[in-house]
This record gives C-alpha cells, structure tokens and sequence, in this order.
C-alpha cells in the first residue's frame, strides 16, 4: 500500500501547480456569480411585494422545469435565492467538475503523461490520490466561498448554518459529479467518450428531476441531483441530502478506484480494438471524415435532445391544465377563457425550454468547430495539410458538422416536444406549425455561435475557449436574466436574447435575417483568416 | 526556372515572433535526385519541410516546387508530391487501413495492388484502430501512403525514427526503387549511415541556417582523410607539410605514424611519404559523421574535426 501511493504528495503539487490558472479562473467566475448574485439579491427582492410579483412566475411549470419545486414559503429575498438559485449553480459545478476530473485523469493519460510519470518512483495510485484530492480541494474550496459569500451577502433572512448549508451543499453536489466524471474516466479510453458519458448521466438526471418536480415533486428524492432541492436553507436547514451526496461519491470513487487498480494504463474498460480493413467510399475527403470522426457523438446528441424533448414534451398535459390549480377559473370566465389561457401557459412554455434546448444544441456544435484546433494540436492533421486539399475545403468540413450537429438536435428536440407534447394533449394540440416557427426564430441562435467560434479558429485559434464564454453567458443570461433582473440590453448580447419569445409572439423575420447574415460575415471572417494564417 | 529543378529555396527566412527559426535557407532538389537534409534537433528541418508544404508561409524568401510558388500554388503542388511527417499521429478512431484509404483519397488516387503489396512489406495489421498502434505502426500507415502514391515529389521527415531495423530496411529500398524511377526526393533525417546510402547530395542545417549542401564527394574534400602509415625511414617531418593536421607517434613504434590531411594535401604527402619507403598505409575517407559532427560542434575551425575513425 505504502508503494501504491509513494509520490502523491509529490504529484499532488505538481497538478495543484499545474491547473493554478484554471482553478483560479473558474473559482473566481463561479464564486464571483455566486456572491454577485446574492448580493444583487436584496435589492430586487428586497420587498414582499417583489416577491409576490415573481411568485406566480416561479410556480409555472416552466420555471419549475427550470429551477426545480420548493415548499417554502416565499417571504424574504433570502427564501427567493436558497431555493430558485440552487439548480442553475448545481449545473455549473458539475460542468466545472466533469472538466477537472476528466482532464485530470483520463485527459493526462490520452496525452501520454501518465506513463510518463508511470515510468518514475511513483506508485501506481498516486496519480488516481492525486486527482481525488485535487477535486476535493476545488470543491471544498468553491464552497467554503459560497457560504461565506452568502452569509455576508445582506439578504434579508440569511442564517450562518443555512449559508454553509448551501455552500458545502453545492461542494457536495460538485464533488458528487466529479466522482462521475472520475469513474467515466477508468470505464472509457479516451477523455471524449468519458466527458460525454458524464454529461450523458448529468442529462439523465436532469431530465428525471424535471420530470418529478412537475408530477410530484417528493419523487426528487430518487435523482440525486435533486436532492440539493431538499435541503430547506433557512428554514429546516436539512442536511441529510448533503450526507447522502458525501456519501454516494465515496461509492462511485470506491468503484472508480477499483477499474483503476485492475486496468492498464492507455486502456479503459470498454475499448474498440479492430475495425475495417479499407475506407467505405463515403470516407474521402474532409467532410465525410469530420462527419464519420463524429458520428457516434452527433447521433448521441441528436437522440438525447429528441429525449429531452418527448420529456418536456410528455408533461404538457399537467401544464396545461389550469383547471386543476383552480377549478372555479371555469365557471368565471367560461371554457374558452380557459382554454385560450391553456394554450398561452404552453406556448411560453415553448418558448423558455426552446432556448434552453438551443443553449444545449450549442454545445456539440461548438466542439465540432473548436475540433479543427484541437486536431491541429494533437497533430492528426499534418498529414491532411500536404493533400491537395484547399484550407477551405478542410474548414468546411468541421464547420459543417457543427452545423448539422447542432441544427439537427435542434430540430429533434421541437420534434420530440411535438410528438410528446400532443400525444398527452386531450385537446388544443399546439400545430406542427408552432414548432417550424420556433425553430425558424430560435435556430439562428445556433448559428451566430457557431460562427463566433469559426471566426475566432479561424483568426486566433488561441482564443478559441472565447466561444465557450459566449455560449455560456447566453446560457446564464437566458436562464437567470427574469428571475435575476438582468437589464434588457445585456440580455441581448447573445444571440439568445433575439428570439422574440417565439411562438408566444410571433417570428420577427428582421432578427433572424440579421442573426444569419452575421452569423455569414463570421465564417467568412473565419475561413479567410484560416487560409492566410500558419498551420501552428 | 529550370524544369529539371523540382524545389527550389532562395533566402527562406521564417520568424516566429522575435525569434528566428529560419534565418537562410537556400537549397534545390533536382529531378531525379535523392537529397539528404540533416541537422541536429531543432536546427530548422521541420521548420523548412512545413514552409515548403506551405502549412506556414515564410517571412521572406522564395520557395518554390515544380516552379510554382509553395504558399499560393500549395493545392496544385500537392497534387503531385506525397510527404510522411516526422511525428505521425492519427485519429485513433479509424483502422490504419482506412486512414491509408483516406489519404490517397485526399489525392484523387485509390488504394491498389501497391498499396496491398506495401501493406504486406511493411508488415501491418490494417484492421486495427489507429489508437493502438505504436509510433512505428503509425510512422509505417503514413509510409505505406505515400509510397502508393503515385508522385513526383516525396518529402519524408525523419522517416524512420520510430522503425525497427528490417523495417528501415524496406524503407530504403522503396526509396531507391523511387528513385531508379526518376522521382525526386526529399529525406531528412538525423541518421546519418541512411543519408549516406541513399543520398546523392545533401545540405547541412544549423540554426536555421543551410551552412553546406553538394554531393557526398564534393562534401569529403571538405574534410580530411585519415592515415596511419609505417614507414621505414623516419617520417616525422610530414607533420611540416601544410594541409597536416593532429599528427602524433605511435606510443610503441617510433616508425608509425597517425594524422589526418586534406584532401589537396594528400599528392604532396604521398610523395614525401614514397621517399621514406612505406610499408603500410591505412587511408579512411570521411564519412558524413565526421562531417556532421564536425558542423555539430558548431566549429567551423576544421581542426576539429573528429577523428574517432582512427
């Protein structure tokens, strides 16, 4: 045992030296939004009257799907934060974490690292300690600013075990995801695969918590993610749900160590090893390798966006059913009242997922732009830079994949939304032309971020993360920009921001022109600076 | 420009900020001719083969292959040249087999007998993913690619750094067979026993510079030969004759003699040497070593020149 673990203290510094800039990055924005936001808190819902003009909002399905089901009552801004807050930072420590542990783990050994320092005097384990307790330390840390950031945030209401509760709860879940992301790691043989399949289980989650908080919510229980819904901060202060994700993440770390003991190093669990003798004629050029390089990821996002859809889409009829929060709404205003307000809870409905599933459709999309720099660097394409292949006709090809990547999964998920949602429907069906509509308004979106990473590849492929930053405030700001206030203006830095809330309202066709054209002028900023610049 | 010259180099400067990678190259390739480029680790060879496939474009200078310019011609000149790099990697979702496929695709040729042929000589197991193949399997996928191409101009970078010793074996003589076919090729590689056996001319690069480039032969007269001779007179004066260098006595025969000479020397030696009766003489020509080595020191004082062949 003593050899097992002989240079993890050694290691430990190395990786802690190693990711300085990373951690400081994502501790800083993370803890940053956190404690911008709380103290942003007080100030928009400092009032009850504030709080009572977002109440009915928050107990919309939509908001539900979004933000989760919560029994406390809504008095004090602090009530408001410990309970709408909690999903949305869930989400980005587990981001933050499957990029820490996949990286650490698997991405260090897809580079040859490991075996390099496999070579030294340092036990077989050490780098599996190290990495541990590096997503330890991250979390650990992330979340002692959290609290503290919370308990000297102003909010009225605000307790010192109900901050640390939240804080630590967050570390937790963070930890818990990282533990994930660990056991993907020794079960796949390439950090790709383990990152999808980490993100795969998250989905999974997500889409189970929805799905009970909507029908019922005392089933969250179930989904662990879901379990950060429980905690009551504040109020019951309930830590049971933080000792349940200590302790399923010592489970899966205790597995994960077990394939890590058992397995060689470069070898995952699950390995493809033979294939075919010659290309099939589809794989000749640019195009088709970027399309057959991806196949396997681009169809696993096109099903899970379908899926996330039919599961939007299969609670519809709980949604539109005013009549069974208030019973008496018929008798006043008659059935047609009822059903014309049916029908505009389901299409806002709509429109607040259909941003939410294009800020998902994104992310494969700009991995498939972002690839053209990552073969670059793992030099798969030297080879294909002495072929008689023009640059463009290389850009193309990844440029292309992005897009149907990410307008195809798009599309699936309306589609999924579509057959689900009418499938529970007893009656006012949304038409097929509600979707094309939305699809035709939000799709664009898409695009502009697509071209925002074309262009940066293809200037300044460096910067090319500045894509990631761009989808991801298009993501934070449509998520949070009602419920936190944000002013309109700063929505509407991001394509997202453009969508006209479409099918509540109607297309407005100059914003999708304008999304398309720029989205235009970007790739072929992109592609120009790509055929002038060195390959390096 | 001549049709018989395939690349041609004049004054390549390459700048990578305020640092100079390439400082002046200026070499050519002929038609027909295998040309050795050597140097030591980061002397500038990869720098010069990437500006020649125009994957970065030269901060000065004139590069051209088959008379057209390497940067804006680089689709046209690619049609016609197949290159190995030195560090393979491939996608290692794909076979070997199927990466071969792709690559000759990416030139509008198909994979053929050769390329089965290739397969088999080379000793490898196409169905496999790319990601399980050692630096040599995925140095030999490339090889086997180009050699079925059916080119003008082969560029190979360090060919064989990952290759066993058989397997360079079939790699020099796809090279010569290339060559008996009239194509020109571009070798560059640190290993110096290879140039000497393909190469009909090489260039030496040093810090971003070409600092000697001709024919094997025209190179050894840059260096000296070296002798061990037994005379029967005393010949202790040859050491006066200029072109004498590092000269010493055999510790146990006063009669034997050790030194190197240049080549310009060696009438004026002989005949001295004739008048003091030789009994024995051992004469070995320079090899590229030497010459290399020499270069490595970064002397251009000839002095120096290592004479670890005595």
């Amino acid at each position: 045992m003593k050899n097992n673990t002989k240079g993890y203290l050694f290691l430990n510094r190395l990786n802690l030296r190693r990711d300085r800039f990373n951690i400081l990055i994502w501790a800083l924005a993370l803890a940053g939004l956190m404690a911008g936001v709380a103290f942003k808190f007080e100030g928009i819902y400092g009032t009850p009257q504030s709080i009572a003009s977002i109440q009915t909002t928050l107990h919309s399905p939509a908001m539900k799907a979004l933000f989760g089901s919560f029994d406390t009552a809504l008095n004090k801004s602090s009530d408001v934060f410990a309970t709408e807050m909690l999903i949305f930072m869930a989400i980005v420590m587990i981001a933050m974490n499957i990029y820490f542990a996949v990286r650490i783990t698997r991405g260090e050994e897809d580079k040859g690292l490991t075996e390099l320092i496999s070579a030294h005097a340092i036990g077989r384990g050490a780098n599996f300690y190290a990495a541990t307790t590096e997503l330890i330390l991250i979390n650990l840390t992330l979340g002692i600013l959290y609290s503290v950031g919370i308990q000297f945030s102003g909010m009225a209401g605000v307790t010192a075990q109900g901050s640390w509760l939240i804080g630590l709860g967050l570390g937790a879940m963070g930890l818990l995801f990282g533990m994930v992301g660990m056991l993907m790691a020794q079960l796949f043989d390439n950090s790709r695969s383990a990152t999808i399949m980490s993100y795969f289980i998250f989905g999974i989650m997500y889409v189970a918590r929805m799905y009970t908080d909507i029908k019922n919510p005392d089933q969250t229980w179930w989904v662990p993610l879901g379990w950060i819904e429980k905690i009551d901060a504040f109020h019951g202060n309930n830590w049971l749900p933080v000792l349940l994700m200590v302790l399923l993440s010592v489970v899966l770390w205790g597995l994960a160590l077990l394939y890590n003991r058992t397995r060689d190093i470069g070898s995952g669990l699950i390995t493809v090893q033979f294939g075919k003798q010659r290309a099939s004629w589809l794989l000749r050029g640019p195009i088709t390798l970027v399309e057959r390089l991806q196949r396997h990821s681009t169809i696993i996002w096109i099903v899970a966006l379908f899926i996330l859809g039919t599961t939007y889409g299969s609670i519809f009829d709980t949604i539109g059913n005013i009549l069974k929060t208030n019973p008496t709404m018929q008798q006043v205003f008659g059935k047609a009242a009822v059903q014309s307000a049916n029908h505009q809870i389901l299409l806002n409905f709509v429109s607040v997922i259909s941003v939410v599933m294009a800020a998902l459709a994104s992310l494969p999309a700009l991995i498939a732009v972002n690839k053209l720099r990552g073969d670059n660097n793992r030099g798969y394409l030297e080879s294909v830079y002495a072929k008689a292949l023009s640059r463009t006709h290389i850009f193309s090809g990844y440029l292309l994949n992005s897009i149907v990547v990410g307008i195809v999964s798009f599309a699936a998920s309306l589609l999924g939304l579509y057959l689900a949602g009418n499938a529970v429907l007893t009656h006012g069906d949304l038409s097929l032309n509600t979707y094309v509509h939305t699809f035709v308004a939000v799709a664009p979106t898409i695009t502009i971020a697509i071209g925002v990473a074309a262009l940066l590849n293809g200037l300044a492929p460096r910067l090319n993360w500045i894509s990631w930053v761009y989808l991801g405030y298009g993501f934070f700001a449509s998520y949070l920009g009602k419920l936190i206030k944000m002013p309109d203006w700063s929505t509407k830095l991001n394509g997202l921001g453009w969508t006209n809330e479409v099918p509540l309202h109607s297309v407005n066709y100059t914003n999708v022109s304008v999304m398309l054209l720029i989205t235009l002028g970007l790739i072929i900023i992109g592609a120009w600076g790509y055929r002038r610049r060195d390959l390096d | 420009m001549s049709e018989e010259i395939v690349l041609n180099i004049e004054k390549v400067q390459k700048k990578f900020g305020k640092f100079e990678a390439l400082k002046d190259i200026t070499f050519h390739v002929n038609k027909g001719e295998v040309f050795g480029f050597i140097g030591p680790n980061g002397a500038g060879k990869t720098t010069t083969i990437r500006t020649i496939l125009g994957i970065i474009k030269a901060s000065s200078g004139k590069a051209t292959v088959f008379g057209d310019d390497v940067w804006k011609e680089r689709v046209q000149i690619h049609q016609r040249l197949a290159y190995v790099p030195g560090d393979v990697y491939l996608w290692p979702n794909l076979t070997g087999g199927e990466i071969i496929d792709l690559f000759l695709k990416m030139n509008g040729e198909k994979h053929t007998a050769k390329t089965d042929e290739l397969i088999k000589k080379f000793d490898l197991d196409p169905k496999k993913k790319a990601r399980t193949y050692s630096k040599g399997n995925r140095q030999k996928v490339a090889l086997i690619a180009a050699f079925s191409q059916d080119a003008e101009f082969y560029i190979f970078d360090e060919p064989t750094s990952g290759l066993d010793p058989l397997m360079e074996e079939v790699f020099q003589s796809e090279v010569l067979d290339l060559k008996s076919r009239g194509k020109s090729i571009l070798l560059s590689s640190h290993i110096l026993s290879e140039v000497e056996r393909m190469c009909d001319r090489i260039g030496i690069i040093r810090e971003g510079t070409i600092i000697e480039q001709g024919t094997l032969d025209e190179m050894r007269h840059l260096t000296r030969t070296q002798f061990i001779v037994i005379t029967k007179e005393n010949a202790q004066d040859v050491q006066k004759i200029d072109g004498v260098h590092t000269f010493n006595v055999d510790q146990s025969n006063s009669q034997k003699v050790h030194f190197s000479a240049d080549a310009d020397a060696i009438e004026t030696i002989m005949k001295f040497l004739t008048d003091k009766t030789i009994l024995s003489i051992q004469s070995t020509p320079p090899t590229l070593e030497d010459l290399f080595l020499g270069y490595y020191k970064q002397s251009s004082n000839l002095t120096e020149v290592s004479d670890h062949e005595k």
